[in-house]
């Protein structure tokens, strides 16, 4: 067998219990690989529960190491990082919670944040900056304006007052109130992103989330506006489009003007 | 290829519950080693506080990733991330271990162990000949602990990794808990294992805490024992005045502590040049 062929049945095994150990392997062999074959799912358990601490507390320990087990097997890891370990437990914990949304939110709002930690270091966009590169635009040039946001800027609907959530999971963690949180009359946006060096998240209006995703899809900001008006009416999009523009700045979400 | 210096001295580890020691005090230490998977990121606090510790000390990357023994081959991006970080950090040196870590399709994020055959050795080489190319330096290799033996073995490991020193022009990373975990799992002499490497190509040594029991494990939770403390006054009476360090991953104590175990190598290193000299 060459050692291609034995590194696959080696990683394979680590993996399941079922997949077989090579035949000429003695007891011997078989109590060494149980060492490793432990370690791999300590060692992904555990990285998960560094990336998800928060999910893991409203779910529970148990459930939360089932859950990640579960994720592993379904996506075992294939990039050098560990860090990439958890990538897509938000929609792994959808399917496994789907009575309970609010598991798969906060590890979305995780994931992001994570995820927004490490991007590239980049300046936002600040107020002068937005004056400065618009300050020869007609009508025609801000209706075809768009935007390119900081790197890690994310952003989804949440059915659960989310920045409640988070508090109520934090280090002093009221698990009664964090599991009884109702929904939200009405869902809303969650947005995170990279603040300085720290990873933060905060929640807007529906139709905001609704604007910036597709803004950050490319959208124009003609196209961005005409969101806010099938969801407010006319009147009331037309300054909420201003006043949220501004909002996106001060909040450092903004990175340039697209050329 | 470059060759390395050597460099004498007592370092570290850098881990997070220590940041704030390196960031704001000046810490009595010649080095840190970081792990390097853990900076190769595009930005953020992990770069900024190894920037910012750089200023102030000499930096060894270590890497846990970079599977040499992978019959797969190196991954060129993996190659091309760690390159950017030596480019921005200029690393004394870069080491990764004498193990695979992943197949064709999966990682195991784990250190495996590798049969002692030729296949394995014209596989490891080969892959360390391309990172050392991309990487334009020689690398350290490691010792690591390992918990179990393949019967299709041809060499011991120490006869592999003297053979894999000589073929790529590859540096040891002596790591004497390691070499103590395995000879009580495989049952050899740590002292055999010592005489078979090419010992003057040594330019650091990894000392750590390990769980003793019917196979003992590599665990980096707890304070290094006496057998290890011996293997290194063992080792420095023959590799001369290398980097040594105390590697702690889990349980990290107080950094006063591990500073204070650090000076129990140095008392060791001391004793071992007076005996050199005599
Ligand atoms: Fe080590």
């Amino acid at each position: 067998m060459s050692l291609a062929a034995r590194q696959s049945q080696f990683i394979l095994a680590l993996m399941s219990d079922d997949a077989p150990l090579p035949e000429t392997w003695q007891e011997r062999q078989r109590k060494g690989y149980e060492v490793y074959r432990n370690a791999y799912r300590a060692r992904l358990i555990a990285a998960l529960e560094e990336t998800y601490p928060r999910t893991a507390r409203l779910v529970g320990d148990e459930a939360f190491r089932a859950a990640a087990a579960h994720h592993l097997i379904t996506y075992p890891p294939t990039s050098w990082t560990l860090d990439d370990a958890g990538r897509g437990f938000a929609l792994t914990v959808e399917t496994l919670f789907p009575r309970d949304p609010e598991v798969a939110e906060l590890a979305w709002i995780e994931w992001a944040m994570q995820t927004a930690f490490t991007t590239r270091d980049t300046r936002p966009l600040d107020g002068s900056g937005l004056v400065a590169a618009t300050a020869s635009f007609g009508d025609e040039a801000w209706q075809d304006l768009r935007l390119r946001f900081v790197p890690g800027l994310a952003v989804r609907q949440v059915g659960h007052d989310c920045m409640e959530l988070w508090h109520l999971l934090g280090d002093e963690a009221d698990l009664r109130a964090a599991r009884a949180l109702p929904p939200l009359s009405e869902a809303q946006g969650c947005v995170v992103w990279r603040e300085g060096l720290r990873a933060t998240f905060t929640m807007i209006d529906a139709a905001e989330a609704r604007t910036l995703e597709a803004m950050i899809e490319d959208a124009s900001y003609d196209a961005a506006c005409d969101i806010l008006i099938a969801a407010m009416g006319e009147e009331r999009a037309l300054s909420f489009a201003g006043a949220m523009l501004a909002r996106w700045i001060a909040n450092g979400w903004v990175g340039a003007i697209a050329p | 290829m470059t060759s390395i210096k050597r460099f004498a001295g007592f370092g570290l580890g850098l881990r997070r519950p220590h940041y704030h020691h390196f960031l704001e005090e000046d810490v009595d230490l010649d080095f840190v080693e970081v792990i390097s998977e853990n900076f190769m990121v595009d930005g953020g606090k992990p770069l900024a506080v190894l920037d910012a510790v750089r200023q102030k000390h000499e930096v060894m990357l270590h890497g846990v990733s970079l599977s040499p023994g992978s019959a797969h081959g190196v991954d060129r991006d993996y190659l091309d991330r760690l390159r950017q970080l030596a480019e921005r950090i200029e690393p004394r040196w870069i080491s990764d271990h004498l193990c695979w870590t992943r197949s064709s399709a999966h990682n195991s994020h784990d250190l495996l162990p590798l049969p002692y055959t030729a296949e394995a050795l014209d596989v490891i080489c080969a892959n360390i000949m391309i990172a050392q190319d991309h990487l334009r330096r020689p690398l350290l290799l490691e010792n690591p602990s390992s918990y179990l033996c393949f019967p299709e073995d041809e060499m011991t490991e120490w006869e592999f990794l003297a053979e894999v020193a000589r073929r790529t022009g590859c540096y040891l990373l002596l790591d004497v808990n390691n070499v103590h975990v395995s000879a009580h799992n495989h049952e050899f002499s740590p002292a055999d294992y010592l005489e078979g490497l090419p010992l003057e190509r040594v330019r650091q040594i990894h000392l750590a805490g390990h769980t003793p029991g019917e196979i003992a494990i590599d665990t980096h939770d707890r304070a290094v024992c006496d057998g290890v403390w011996d293997l290194l006054g063992h080792a420095l009476a023959r590799t001369g005045p290398v980097a040594v360090m105390i590697e702690r991953d889990d349980a990290i104590p107080p950094l006063a502590e591990l500073l204070d175990e650090l000076d129990t190598a140095r008392r060791i290193a001391a004793t071992a040049s007076r005996e050199v000299a005599a």
